[in-house]
């Protein structure tokens, strides 16, 4: 801390450094949160508005290439066992 | 020193997340104690940034709505005065960049109002010195004056400052070297009516 350290702090310190909010502001908080509404828990209508995708095996029957890798793969960990 | 400064951390944290706790159970006792211990430091930060009486308790209003809103999802092992700040300094930012005219206005009016009040020599020179610093903080980049504020006026360390605005250490150090720089350069230019010289450094 130098001589400009303190210049601002004190010009800071004398601007600021006792104001206090007034007493009506706890209040207002205290109004402002009895006003809330209560959480509600969101509900949703299953039937008319279904929120999933089809799972992609539904539409195409057969094992992706990179499942057929896997499965080589493992068949060839297996011979060496 | 520093060991007494992180048992007092510790203490802090503890009993900001019992009062955590409590409000997530909706007892607003807790409420009213966090405002009780946070209300000044956090009021006065508004405030310095602002310079608006009324927009400072807005803010201040706004920070506890929200921390009762949010109780559950801050960490209650955690002091929640770095959260606190770091909403207000937020809100007070977006304040300014939406008040940018009024507050021109409001500071030219309450420059003529000084003007108008009588005063010793000495005093004015002094109020003078103070009034061209806060002037000067005035004309700094937003984020400049937001670092500014919590190391002048809130004393907080840099590594605080950081964990309040969520940024690198170096990057506050930065700042607050920059500002200090203009600061020092606003100052040289004043003259002060009975030459009293002040080795800035």
């Amino acid at each position: 801390m130098d001589t400009l350290d303190l210049l601002i702090a004190r010009a800071l310190q004398s601007g600021w450094g006792k104001a206090e909010p007034s007493s009506r502001v706890w209040h207002r908080i205290r109004r402002q949160i009895a006003a809330r509404p209560a959480p509600n828990i969101p509900t949703r209508d299953f039937y008319l508005a279904p929120y999933w995708t089809p799972a992609v095996d539904t539409v195409f029957p057969f094992p992706s290439a990179g499942s057929l890798v896997l499965w080589r793969y493992d068949l060839a960990l297996s011979r060496f066992a | 020193m520093k060991e007494q400064h992180t048992n007092q951390s510790a203490s802090q944290a503890s009993s900001d997340g019992e009062r955590l706790l409590r409000l997530r159970r909706g007892d607003i006792e807790a409420l009213g104690e966090l405002y009780e211990e946070y209300k000044t430091p956090i009021f006065r930060t508004a405030l310095a940034i602002t310079r608006d009486r009324g927009a400072a308790e807005d803010i201040l209003q706004e920070c506890f709505v929200r921390l009762f809103t949010h109780s559950d999802r801050l960490f209650t092992d955690r002091s929640v005065g770095p959260w606190l700040y770091r909403v207000a300094v937020n809100l007070s930012c977006d304040w300014i960049q939406n008040h940018r005219r009024w507050v021109r206005f409001s500071e030219g009016l309450e420059q003529w109002l000084h003007s108008l009040r009588p005063m010793p020599e000495r005093e004015v020179e002094d109020q003078e010195l103070q009034e061209r610093i806060r002037e000067a903080v005035r004309g700094l980049s937003l984020a400049q004056q937001v670092v500014v504020v919590l190391f002048y006026l809130e004393g907080l360390s840099l590594k605080e400052i950081a964990e309040i605005l969520e940024v690198p250490e170096g990057t506050v150090k930065s700042r607050l070297h920059y500002a200090r720089e203009a600061l020092k350069e606003s100052l040289m230019e004043w003259q002060p009516r009975r030459s009293v010289v002040y080795e800035l450094t």
